[in-house]
């Protein structure tokens, strides 16, 4: 009770600041961009009607998703998951490798408590705090959604990829904190995490014309323009998803019960 | 002599990483160049139609994309981020890393004043900045040849470098100076990543603006536009600016660092 008490104490007022940050850009794009996004729509249906046939029919039908609330809610969910992505992992890094960067990994090993109950307890403590800042996030998103007369039973769903991005980048931030030598700075390796996934990402928006698969690229797995043009994120990404998850997590699991400690 | 090599040594890993980022988004980035577009489609037709701001977001205002520098542009842009990034790593590294270690105490025993120390350390650093920025302009140009575009951008990519590394420094000297006066290390970096993404956001305000006037002071990333690279011009005012910036941070960042308790964590 300890451990999780004060690792959550101790992840609030960043949580906060996080939360609040996602929340206020998704309200600003579905609010504040996309009513301006839309009084260009006609014009460009217009160009694409002029396209040659084979062509507009794929590209209308890309456009009319982007151009409808759950489409641009893909969209803008872009620059939410990134955020999320780089703050789940800042979370899991702070939580996990606390004791490291401090130099005092025997302090809490040596406490009358069993290496996988620290674990276990640590890993809670980083699933609170993700739920309830989505938990915000999903009802937040609701709320503009149904202001907007949005009556799809799927948005509740999209409205979760938040959650089901960030378990994977908490997963991959445990896993740096365990494996890594040395975390100088969690911020620092946090961002670098989050821009690796964002370069990885432009390059399968690039590579997509060539090779359709995105296995490489984590933010995408659970795109909601995906679940709204298909009707699923793809079994295989949700797949995909889960062995990351389960891999990095059982991997550290078994390092941070095993390993052995660092001394100074 | 001697801290100058162990700092080359101790980030030539995170350098060899950064690279292969560049590398991946610059030639990637080349490889999407369409040109006027087949079969009578143009594209950029339809994005002409989005609003500002969404065109902000990816950093494609004003940049006309059926040319190949204005192609080249948007990459150019996300290069910047990229080397902004690296640099404010980089700074903090220089400014924190002893405390970090908790080794400080072993190297500011040395016989070396801790100007000495400092500067050997963003020497080092620098060098690593210089480098970066070198093949940030090598690779759009070898990209561009590799791929036989025909159009000739190097006065473009040599602009758009030059650019990028006047902020890259800025950045880099920021965060220096961030890291510096933080009282605890986690700190610092916290703010010079908090920094930048306040330069992003403003930065995407500032294109939703057709004339952002003084809000441009605000973002770093906004000192040299696209439009204004790309018609040759590289303003003076902001690179006197970005200079001027640079000087005053390393200079407080030298003062404070010669006054600060270095205690642990």
């Amino acid at each position: 009770m300890n451990i999780l008490r004060f690792e959550i104490r101790n992840q609030l007022k960043t949580a906060a600041v996080w939360t609040v940050a996602s929340v206020l850009i998704i309200i600003v794009f579905m609010r504040g961009v996309y009513p301006f996004f839309l009084e260009g729509y006609g014009e460009i249906k217009k160009i694409i009607a002029s396209f040659p046939k084979e062509f507009a029919g794929a590209l209308g039908l890309e456009m009319a998703v982007l151009f409808s609330f759950e489409g641009f809610y893909g969209f803008g969910s872009f620059y939410v998951f990134v955020f999320g992505a780089i703050s789940a992992a800042s979370l899991a890094i702070s939580v996990f490798a606390r004791e490291k960067r401090a130099k005092c990994l025997d302090f809490i090993l040596t406490k009358p408590r069993s290496r996988r109950n620290i674990f276990a307890v640590k890993l809670l403590s980083v699933l609170l705090v993700l739920a309830a800042a989505n938990i915000v996030y999903i009802a937040v998103s609701m709320l503009v959604y149904s202001l907007n007369g949005g009556k799809d039973g799927r948005f509740f769903l999209a409205a979760c990829a938040l959650f089901f991005t960030q378990l994977m980048f908490m997963s991959a931030g445990v896993f740096a904190s365990v494996f890594m030598k040395r975390i100088r700075s969690v911020s620092g390796t946090a961002a670098a995490i989050g821009f690796g996934a964002f370069a990885l990402t432009a390059l399968s928006n690039i590579l997509e014309d060539v090779y359709p698969d995105y296995f490489y690229a984590p933010l995408k797995y659970f795109d909601p323009s995906k679940l709204f043009m298909n009707g699923s994120f793809g079994a295989k990404y949700v797949f995909c998803a889960l062995v990351i998850i389960t891999v990095s997590l059982g991997a550290s699991f078994f390092r941070y019960t095993k390993g052995d400690a660092q001394s100074v | 002599m001697n801290i100058i090599r162990r700092e080359l040594k101790a980030n030539l890993k995170p350098f060899v990483f950064w690279t292969i980022g560049l590398f991946i988004l610059s030639f990637a980035g080349m490889t999407k160049y369409l040109g006027i577009g087949a079969e009578g489609v143009d594209l950029n037709a339809i994005s002409d139609r989005f609003p500002r701001v969404i065109l902000a977001l990816i950093g494609m205002t004003d940049a006309d994309t059926r040319k190949l520098a204005g192609f080249y542009a948007v990459i150019a842009y996300f290069a910047t981020v990229c080397v902004s990034l690296y640099s404010i790593s980089l700074g903090f590294n220089a400014a924190a890393r002893e405390t970090v270690d908790k080794t400080y105490e072993f190297l500011f025993t040395k016989p070396k004043k801790r100007s000495r120390i400092l500067s050997a350390k963003l020497g080092a650093a620098l060098i690593f900045i210089t480098l970066f920025n070198i093949l940030n302009c090598v690779f759009p140009l070898a990209a561009s040849s590799v791929l036989g575009y025909k159009e000739n951008i190097i006065r473009e990519v040599a602009l758009f470098c030059a650019a990028a590394y006047l902020v890259s420094l800025l950045f880099f000297s920021l965060s220096v100076l961030l890291s510096v006066v933080a009282s605890n290390a986690e700190k610092g970096a916290r703010r010079g990543n908090v920094l930048f993404v306040f330069a992003y956001i403003m930065g995407v305000v500032c294109d939703t603006f057709e004339n952002p006037g003084a809000l441009r002071l605000f973002s770093p990333l906004r000192y040299f536009t696209s439009a204004e690279l790309l018609s040759g011009r590289f303003s003076a005012p902001y690179s006197a600016l970005c200079v001027l910036l640079i000087a005053a941070c390393t200079l407080l960042a030298f003062r404070f660092f010669e006054r600060k308790d270095l205690t642990a964590v």
